[in-house]
């Protein structure tokens, strides 16, 4: 491991206004977040949908900008810099998307969407340069060169992830934001994705923030795993200690969530309705726990270090 | 029984019939739950619309049918079809939104099902709208009721959907990868939600996935499809301790798994219209021969399992 990470946030705080004038609500989407994603390793950050991790992501990316707390992108603090000052920094931080699709014009040839990076951050570069470069970038990612003259529905779901990681790729960041890379692929296409982006962390040597609700995916992509619920990351550990022994109830829940592997392996079904929504007071997870008590309810839990893990939980389990 | 009879589907592309699904034959008896697990574009959703004639002119049944019960669903007339939609078999779908319509409350969507399969009005469709969505776990009914699709959230209208569809008392539920869309906690209360449906009314279901995690939670047999046919069926804890066909083996390998890494199958499946003569699945599968260029076989290998591969032919 290097010495310092190549990306970093430290007490993060962002909070939104929803609603007009009529019924205006605060929303906390990241509370007093903390973490850091190391060269050549992985971060998962795994939570359900509402629990910050796509601002999370936005935060990191400097997308959106924190209302307390600060950011690094490797020795630079990008907290409070200014969307210029932002720019040629952009190189080292890039993001894959859930669905390249959506992120792609459809009038743009597929090679051009590939070099706009490079358009920006390398304007020396000639044409010819730029082609190349970019035709390297395609073989790199399992694509043939001529894919560059193609545009984005001649490609199947898979073809466009690649293409999502070669655009993100073509700068050589430092860090490499995933928002659900492998979500809307088929499973054996899944696969082919992951392994390619383990080669490719391999071979350069990028960092990279690996969001997904997916455990499975977490214990073969990551070495660490922060677990976020409503906004607050309430458990991080090495993956492998995070699945064996989770301390948090809320980790446990997801575990106990996950399918079976096995027809063996199927637990009876429990009737049950919805969650209850987080609480806004106290420990935000104690609606749902079965551990939970008076306490916590009344005061929110902080984070403890422990060895090589964290946790924020008043009563976690043993 | 819900039964497709060697159901072979043609979908037009760029004016052209292309052979989407061939010669698929699957039984849903009552009370049982049968998976067809499969990839994108492998015709397993394509299959189950046949189940209700629900696809568009831009698809047709070229051959084969589907039977519910023995009554032909090719050959239904317009108020034999809309007593099987809804009143007979019953879909669950994969993205509830779209399945929801947004103009209109969770109530006149329960009101609609109620009146058409069950002659109930007002009242009696009020009390069985209410005892639908307690027994699908929303407790606060009246309020629900008065929703709309958008306030609710996606675990919410799932159960919705789920109840819309219990609502004409349905013999039979198809479910097109009804959790997909949901988090995974959320996935694990309809998962149960489904199961125990199930069970109470004694439905036969169809459940449409790629995800062989709800395979091991629901399932009590498994047709594997791939590129249009079936490569495989066997009772679910043989699919999951000994798959025969390479696909099946290789699908199974694709799922990250505490003991081993995963292993990608190389290259992609093919469309409708490129697949290759003789076993569709033999470029991408480690043990083609030569063999595999003619059509495999479909070997009865006992015991409720069947595979269609030269490697199971005695």
């Amino acid at each position: 491991m290097t010495d310092a990470p190549v990306l970093r946030l430290e007490g993060v705080h962002k909070r939104f206004v929803q609603g007009g004038w009529w019924r205006k609500r605060e929303v906390d989407a990241v509370r007093d977040v903390s973490l850091a994603v190391w060269p050549a390793h992985t971060l998962a950050l795994v939570g359900e949908s509402g629990s910050g991790k796509s601002t999370l992501a936005r935060l990191a990316l400097r997308l959106l900008a924190p209302d307390r707390g600060r950011i690094w992108w490797g020795k630079h603090e990008v907290s409070a810099l200014s969307a210029r000052a932002l720019r040629p920094l952009r190189r080292h931080v890039q993001m894959v998307f859930q669905d390249p699709y959506a992120s792609l014009n459809p009038r743009m040839k597929i090679g051009e969407a590939i070099a706009e990076g490079l358009r920006i951050h390398e304007p020396k570069l000639s044409r010819a340069e730029r082609r190349a470069r970019v035709e390297a970038m395609l073989e790199e990612v399992g694509l043939a060169p001529s894919a560059y003259d193609r545009y984005p529905h001649e490609f199947s779901g898979g073809q466009r992830q690649r293409i999502g990681i070669a655009r993100a790729l073509i700068l050589r960041p430092r860090v490499l934001v995933l928002d659900e890379p492998t979500s809307a692929l088929d499973v054996s296409v899944q696969a082919q994705i992951i392994e390619l982006l383990l080669r490719l962390q391999r071979e350069h040597g990028m960092g990279y923030l690996f969001i997904t609700h997916d455990l499975a995916l977490v214990r073969w992509v990551a070495a660490r795993a922060a677990v976020m619920f409503a906004g607050r990351i309430v458990e991080e550990a090495p993956a492998n200690e995070l699945f064996s022994s989770p301390r948090h109830p809320y980790t446990q829940a997801l575990l106990d969530a996950q399918p079976a592997s096995h027809p063996a392996a199927r637990k009876p079904p429990r009737a049950r309705g919805e969650e209850p929504p987080p609480a806004s007071q106290g420990c935000a997870f104690a609606p749902r726990c079965p551990r939970a008590q008076a306490d916590c309810r009344r005061h929110l839990p902080p984070l403890v270090e422990e060895g090589a893990r964290r946790f924020a939980c008043l009563h976690p389990l043993p | 029984m819900l039964a497709f009879c060697d159901l072979t589907i043609d979908v037009r592309r760029q004016g052209r019939w292309t052979e989407a699904v061939s010669r698929v034959s699957l039984a849903v008896p009552p009370g049982r739950v049968v998976g067809l697990v499969g990839e994108s574009g492998c015709g397993k959703t394509l299959t189950a619309l046949a189940a209700l004639r629900l696809h568009d002119a831009q698809v047709r049944v070229r051959a084969g049918c589907v039977r519910v019960d023995g009554a032909n669903v090719q050959e239904m007339d317009a108020r034999a079809l809309q007593r099987l939609r809804g009143g007979i078999v019953a879909m669950v779908f994969q993205e509830p939104m779209t399945a929801l319509n947004p103009v209109f409350s969770v109530r006149a969507h329960l009101f609609e099902v109620l009146r058409r399969h069950r002659g109930l009005a007002k009242d009696a469709a009020e009390e069985e709208a209410q005892a639908l969505l307690r027994e699908v776990g929303i407790p606060d009914a009246e309020r629900v009721l008065a929703s709309y699709p958008d306030a609710l959230s996606g675990g919410m209208r799932q159960r919705v959907l789920i109840a819309m569809a219990l609502a004409g008392r349905p013999r039979y539920l198809i479910a097109d990868e009804p959790t997909t869309a949901l988090d995974v906690s959320v996935q694990r209360r309809i998962v149960d939600l489904l199961a125990q449906m199930q069970r109470a009314h004694g439905l036969g279901m169809l459940l449409i996935t790629h995800d062989f995690g709800l395979v091991a939670e629901l399932c009590d047999e498994v047709a594997v499809i791939y590129a249009g046919e079936i490569v495989e069926r066997a009772p679910v804890e043989a699919i999951f301790d000994d798959p025969r066909h390479p696909y099946t083996q290789a699908l199974l390998r694709c799922r990250p798994e505490a003991s081993a890494a995963p292993a990608p199958i190389p290259g992609q499946a093919p469309e409708p219209g490129a697949w290759p003569s003789g076993c569709r699945f033999r470029d991408r599968c480690p043990y083609a021969e030569s063999i595999c260029t003619a059509r495999p076989p479909w070997v009865e290998l006992g015991d409720g399992r069947a595979v269609r591969c030269v490697r199971e032919q005695a």
